[in-house]
């Protein structure tokens, strides 16, 4: 009988330390859980392809089961650096990347990657292959071929242009630009004009169009680095009583163009998926986290070219179901 | 005998450990990663063009095969038999066909293939990177950016239009038969095909 007592309790307390035990490791778990950080760092948010871009980081990050912090680099390499060191020196686990410069945001990366935190850049290229885990970016240069192509069939491949260009330190910027010069330079009768930079943004491409018209009273067409130069663009254009005969082509898949296109002001765009690569970028780092380590270091994410003929498939930044 | 035995199995387990602890590489291999060391991408297109192209056109997938393929099960079979770059519905197939030139401009030959399929062969511009992607020589991971990598279908388009098109292209007339290994890119949202784009690799004008 005594043995059985003591047998009895002996289990009692065999069991009540198991299930401390499991509680114990159940809250730790909780705990580990609730402490992974995810930053995202963003080139400027100042732009609503950015804006979808980031948010979309954020809440895949959030699903995933992380706590994910947005930081907004304002499209100053400085700033960059600064949230770079923060985030460093703050416990963050990974952080997705969408860079302000090709060459000045490696050393950031770099820094991250030496302190063991992994960056898997968005969108935006840096010239460095080793330093990122992986790297997902829009095709542009195809996109832009396509994009060439139906500016030389609208205008019949003969005729006056002028190019607005991105932020001159982005490879998307040149990318796109090489990917369109691939095609119209072909054609001889096609004369670019004047080449400018309005750094992506909607009232500096305003101005530059005023100048350009000021300067060239004969412009046929623009072609825009992305699709808020377009629309600015656009608005000088308007301004000036010359929407029938400038066309204007940009890049992106916003809003404002795809409803644009349907009204037939401006000629066609090309759709960049933010919402695929930001959530890719979350995903990876999901895996890289849970000790995967077989990353394509660059991924490339497909283009499509949006005009009149397809424009009802097309949302803004995505194509409709 | 049991010391024979002793050495002789040492001997034998050693066997393993001495040949993973050499990394062995041919001469021609470290040759040519020293001489892609700097990027230069004619060179790379040529030395591809020069030692890949026959695997190449013996994979081909026959055109009758590529259109019934599609027709069955578009997504298992761009899934098996195409390359797709990255993130993507566009898949690259490299085909073989024999087809009869129905016109011609000053761009480019036209022609129809699976009975009503209108092709377009380019034969005084091509761009994109189909040709490139298609033939999967290039991997984006091994440049350092996308640049380089995108310069490699300037060049390879620019040699298919010295080797493949203008060197026949007087000869490209309508009612000519011809057979032709070629790049073809397929969305397979798109589907079913209405009209494709044709880059060739090899063309041959039959009698």
């Amino acid at each position: 009988m005594k043995n059985n007592l003591f047998a009895l309790l002996l289990t009692a307390v065999v069991f009540s330390v198991f299930c401390l035990g499991l509680s114990s490791c159940k809250r730790d778990k909780n705990k580990t859980q609730a402490k992974d950080k995810i930053a995202v760092v963003i080139s400027t948010l100042n732009n609503p392809w950015f804006v979808v871009l980031a948010e979309t980081a954020k809440e895949r990050a959030i699903e995933l089961g992380y706590e994910a912090v947005l930081f907004d680099s304002q499209n100053n390499p400085s700033k960059e650096t600064e949230h770079f060191d923060n985030i460093l020196s703050s416990d963050y686990k990974a952080i997705l990347f969408n860079p302000t410069d090709a060459n000045g945001s490696v050393v950031n990366v770099k820094a991250a990657k030496k302190a063991g935190i992994p960056v898997f850049c968005m969108d935006r290229e840096i010239n460095d292959a080793e330093s990122s885990v992986s790297q997902i970016l829009s095709d542009n240069f195809s996109g832009c071929v396509a994009l060439g192509q139906y500016f030389v069939k609208k205008l019949d491949g003969k005729g006056n242009y002028v190019e607005i260009l991105g932020i001159v330190g982005d490879n998307n910027t040149w990318n796109r630009s090489k990917g369109f010069h691939s095609v119209v330079d072909n054609y001889p009768q096609l004369k670019m004009l004047a080449q400018q930079t309005a750094d992506f943004d909607q009232n500096k491409a305003m101005e530059v169009m005023e100048s350009m018209m000021q300067a060239h009273s004969d412009i046929d067409a623009v072609f825009c680095g992305n699709d808020a130069m377009a629309m600015g663009a656009y608005q000088a254009i308007l301004a000036a009583g010359k929407a029938d005969r400038i066309m204007v082509f940009g890049f992106d898949g916003s809003q404002d163009v795809v409803n644009a296109i349907k009204e037939g002001k401006i000629e066609a765009t090309a759709m960049q998926f933010p919402k695929t690569m930001a959530r890719t970028a979350a995903e990876f780092a999901d895996r890289y986290l849970k000790a995967d380590r077989n990353f394509q270091k660059k991924v490339p994410v497909a283009v499509e070219l949006v005009t009149a003929d397809n424009v009802h498939k097309y949302g803004a930044f995505e194509k409709l179901e | 005998m049991k010391k024979y035995l002793k050495i002789v199995l040492a001997l034998t387990a050693s066997i393993p450990a001495l040949y993973f602890s050499f990394y062995t590489e041919s001469l021609s291999e470290k040759q040519l990663k020293e001489q892609f060391k700097e990027f230069n991408p004619a060179q790379m297109v040529d030395y591809c063009w020069e030692h890949k192209m026959e695997d190449l056109v013996r994979n081909a997938l026959p055109c009758e095969e590529f259109f019934a393929g599609l027709q069955n099960d578009a997504q298992s079979y761009a899934a098996k038999h195409g390359k797709v770059l990255g993130i993507g519905s566009n898949y690259f197939f490299v085909i073989q066909a024999r087809a009869e030139i129905t016109s011609v401009d000053e761009q480019n030959i036209y022609l129809v293939l699976n009975k009503d399929i209108k092709s377009v062969i380019p034969k005084v511009n091509i761009f994109s990177n189909l040709a490139r992607d298609a033939s999967a020589w290039f991997s984006p991971d091994d440049f350092q950016n996308t640049m380089d990598f995108n310069t490699l279908s300037s060049y390879l388009n620019k040699k298919i239009l010295q080797e493949v098109l203008t060197p026949q292209c007087e000869e490209f007339k309508p009612g000519v038969r011809i057979e032709f290994v070629a790049a073809i890119e397929m969305n397979i949202n798109d589907l079913p095909f209405k009209e494709a784009v044709l880059i060739p690799y090899k063309i041959k004008i039959l009698a």
